[in-house]
């Protein structure tokens, strides 16, 4: 499959999972339409991800350095945000309990957006050093 | 100078084991907090600083450890931990989307710090038992 295709898919199927995941956020309740959405976005984004990690193959070597980069700086990213998070709840600086469905939604959030940020510092950079 | 490279590279050899330790103790205590946390459903004092000494222990020694700091660097290291952790990256979406799937109709109920504790849990959990994998077995074989 091409590049640019892949590109598509991968921009499509993160508006799919971040809008089911806002909608799920802030109604904080799952519906079919959500789930739905949800499944079959998040489907994609690890299946584009795989692809575009190039696990099995060799193609470029540039960008599977890049993407492998980036997942594993958005990992250390989302563990530390989320042990902060937990510590803005535990010292009540927020005034608001989340619950158990909008941390889940939060934690898959922060992952994406850590890898894109991270994918797209690299990517902007050229290589890794 | 390459004297001095030596030198270095077999100081940095003698405290490799620390890294590690602190590593491995820093992700212990964030494993043991995660289960607390998951299994009761609370959030207590010992948990908070069992959370902030693991998670300083684990993350200032993560670099050093996997080696991608210039003075301590191992390609072979370097290469196994990126990806045993982009793996665990795979598997913890994987399986907090999972979470999200049995939240559906509140087939399986939990609260925020449950959840909070299963994400970091499984991604400790996957992330160590890759790096062991690779570790165990290596290097990676990618094809060439």
């Amino acid at each position: 499959m091409r590049s640019s295709t892949l590109e598509y898919i991968l921009w499509i199927s993160s508006t799919v999972v971040f809008v089911s995941l806002l909608w799920v956020f802030f109604l904080n309740r799952i519906g079919l339409i959500s789930l739905v959405a949800f499944v079959i976005g998040i489907i994609l984004v690890v299946g584009t991800l795989s692809r575009y990690n190039q696990c099995n193959s060799p193609e470029d070597e540039r960008m599977r350095k890049v993407a492998a980069f980036s997942m594993m700086n958005s990992w250390v990213s989302a563990v530390t945000l989320l042990a902060m998070l937990l510590a803005i709840q535990y010292l009540n600086w927020w005034g608001y309990v989340l619950s158990g469905l909008q941390v889940i939604c939060l934690a898959i959030m922060v992952m994406l957006i850590t890898f894109y940020g991270w994918f797209a510092y690299y990517s902007k950079k050229g290589d890794i050093e | 100078m390459e004297g001095n490279n030596q030198t270095k590279k077999a100081e940095n050899t003698n405290t490799a084991w620390l890294y590690k330790l602190s590593m491995f103790l820093g992700a212990a205590a964030l494993i043991i907090d995660s289960l607390v946390m998951v299994w009761t459903g609370t959030f207590d004092d010992y948990i908070f600083v069992g959370l902030l000494l693991g998670l300083m222990c684990m993350i200032l020694s993560f670099w050093q450890y996997i080696g991608a700091s210039p003075e301590t660097r191992d390609e072979r290291m370097l290469r196994v931990s990126t990806y045993a952790i982009t793996l665990s990256w795979f598997c913890t979406v994987m399986a907090i989307g999972f979470a999200a799937i049995l939240a559906y109709n509140m087939h399986v109920q939990y609260n925020g710090v449950q959840a909070m504790g299963f994400a970091l849990l499984v991604g400790l959990a996957t992330m160590l038992g890759w790096l062991a994998y690779y570790n165990n077995k290596g290097d990676l074989d990618l094809p060439d």
